[in-house]
């Protein structure tokens, strides 16, 4: 999945020398979480209602806001987005299609979207995931490799054992293959 | 008989004139890290009245978010030692809802020997 789908467009700017009482009654009746600061056509960073709730009204937006926010391209891929965004410790990406802002994501939708393409037992990915980053393969037609593995009587562990018994020799396999043997 | 009926509204006015100090914060302006104002608001109200003449530094303090120095004071004190003495002393005095402003005078003392002939 790409970021574009799950991206929050359009985003919304305030310039820097706004108090955060307005920046406040801004996003109250946007209904949002986060602004973008802008000056002169140049990003400074992101204010989002957690900076705003700690900063004093008078203070202006300069003074309450996460400064050089990160961007992500728009036809990236949503794990891409989580990756930069746990390496750098942050919750929100602005989305960018070529140096245009178009959007921002944030870390809990893609976390949300992430656990339908994770299955809770193995923690491996699902099929959608596998679909997804074929596709992009095909599109960008790059060649690889897609190796499918089925467990031959399956059936008979869950039959003799019981059901539990099954879930933890799957659980056992996932693990040798996310480690890779 | 008729009643008089007087009503009337006053007004009384009182002015206290004085001479705005220009710039108002002095040498040192000591802000607090929940303060009304923050770093940049200082920052570019220092540059709107007296342009060039003071340096913002940001500092790692629980208290202290930034100190705005007079540029002049740092050319006769290392930055380092010059915070440490103000952010000592602040830190006895501040709220971290507090702007402090503060009149730095440095006098630099010589004594030198020199050699006779």
């Amino acid at each position: 999945m790409k970021v574009r789908e799950l991206m929050n467009s359009p985003v919304h700017i305030i310039s820097s020398d706004k108090s955060v009482l307005y920046a406040t009654n801004m996003m109250n009746q946007l209904e949002t979480g986060a602004l973008i600061v802008m000056e002169h056509d140049t990003v400074l960073g992101i204010t989002t209602s957690r900076d705003l709730r700690s900063s004093h009204p008078n203070r202006i937006v300069a003074d309450a806001m996460t400064p050089n926010p990160l961007k992500v391209e728009a036809n990236a891929f949503i794990w891409d987005a989580m990756k930069i965004m746990d390496l750098h410790r942050i919750k929100r990406l602005i989305v960018s299609e070529k140096d245009k802002i178009i959007g921002m994501i944030t870390r809990e939708a893609i976390k949300m979207k992430m656990s339908a393409y994770i299955d809770t037992l193995t923690d491996l990915y699902r099929a959608p995931y596998i679909l997804s980053i074929g596709e992009h393969l095909l599109e960008e037609r790059k060649p690889f490799l897609l190796i499918f593995i089925d467990m031959n009587d399956f059936g008979e562990i869950n039959k003799r054992f019981g059901h539990p018994f099954g879930d933890e020799v799957i659980k056992a396999f996932a693990k040798k293959i996310a480690r890779g043997g | 008989m008729d009643i008089e009926k007087k009503y009337s509204r006053k007004a009384t006015l009182s002015l206290k004139i004085s001479e705005f100090e220009v710039p108002p914060m002095q040498d040192l302006l000591i802000i607090g890290k929940k303060a009304p104002i923050g770093p940049e608001a200082v920052r570019r109200m220092s540059e709107a009245l007296s342009p060039e003449q003071f340096t913002l530094i940001k500092i790692e303090h629980p208290k202290v978010e930034a100190v705005l120095v007079r540029t002049s004071i740092l050319q006769l004190l290392d930055q380092k030692v010059l915070m440490n003495i103000v952010l000592e002393e602040a830190d006895r005095l501040i709220l971290d809802t507090m702007v402090l402003r503060s009149e730095l005078k440095v006098a630099v003392s010589v004594h030198r020997e020199v050699e006779l002939g």
